[in-house]
């Protein structure tokens, strides 16, 4: 509400230099939904609470239980670090380069159907017809790019979880069988690991939310003040 | 952080309670993995029937 009526008090310079679509985007699209500003002040604030205390909760639990079989299940972790610090610029790019897309076809519509005479009366259905496909193509290209990125990573964090599953099948079981642990530590031990494997991984996607989530009002911000 | 701390700051008190659930869940969610150890570990060598096993 706020927004939109710091928009309505714009004078026409405003108009002139952002196009309606662009407005549209801001104040519909960039404020729902994952992972947009709506969501993540919900479930993302709350999904990383969760998320964070079960790590903490389940790694404490984890060591009372056993130091040595806690630490060797860690072993993949750094790889996720890794994994997160190489394409964490690439997914806040490809989401951004999204975002314009979505504000581009908004900004297209805007524009024929508040402009149909004139579109109509100089004969610019060609004309327009191609602009819209072009913004519906990089929008399809972008749109493609994302699902991309997503399932590579969810397939490389699946694989990292994996690792970290067959280390302690193996070190666990190792350890049960020589009697330095007992089976039912070693059940409750993976049951631990199957826990703490998600909020792990889940940790960093979430700050790459939060930073996308705060660039959306960033621009509002910078539009309307 | 700030910013979103500036966001919710109109509906903190339902934040709060949302927060204290949350943690309350997690802490919860844990006491699973060590009911089912005491139960492998403990009730099941000492032969210990279904009542005997629903006390641990």
């Amino acid at each position: 509400m706020k927004y939109f009526r710091t928009v309505l008090e714009k004078d026409y310079r405003f108009f002139a230099h952002f196009r309606s679509g662009d407005i549209v985007t801001r104040l519909t699209d960039d404020l729902y939904e994952f992972p947009k500003l709506g969501w993540f002040l919900c479930s993302g604030i709350f999904r990383a609470v969760e998320s964070i205390s079960k790590v903490l909760f389940c790694l404490a639990a984890m060591f009372l239980i056993n130091g040595r079989l806690t630490l060797l299940s860690l072993i993949p972790l750094p790889l996720t670090i890794l994994v997160f610090s190489i394409v964490q610029d690439r997914i806040y790019d490809t989401f951004r380069r999204n975002q314009e897309a979505i504000s581009d076809i908004n900004s297209q519509l805007e524009m024929s159907f508040s402009g149909v005479r004139i579109i109509k009366a100089y004969a610019c259905e060609q004309k327009y017809r191609r602009f819209f496909s072009d913004a519906l193509q990089r929008r399809f290209n972008t749109e493609m790019a994302v699902v991309k990125l997503g399932t590579v990573l969810d397939m490389i964090y699946m694989y990292i979880d994996y690792i970290a599953q067959l280390v302690v099948i193996f070190a666990g079981g190792y350890m049960a069988v020589r009697g330095e642990i007992s089976i039912g530590t070693f059940y409750a031990f993976y049951n631990y690991l199957g826990m703490l494997i998600y909020p792990i991984l889940d940790i960093p996607q979430l700050f790459v939310s939060g930073k996308r989530a705060f660039e959306d009002p960033d621009l509002q911000e910078k539009a309307l003040y | 952080m700030r910013r979103a701390v500036r966001y919710v700051r109109d509906s903190r008190r339902l934040f709060g309670i949302g927060l204290f659930a949350m943690l309350v869940l997690t802490a919860g969610q844990l006491a699973g993995p060590l009911i089912l150890r005491s139960i492998i570990d403990d009730s099941i060598p000492k032969g210990a029937e279904f009542i005997g096993i629903l006390r641990v």
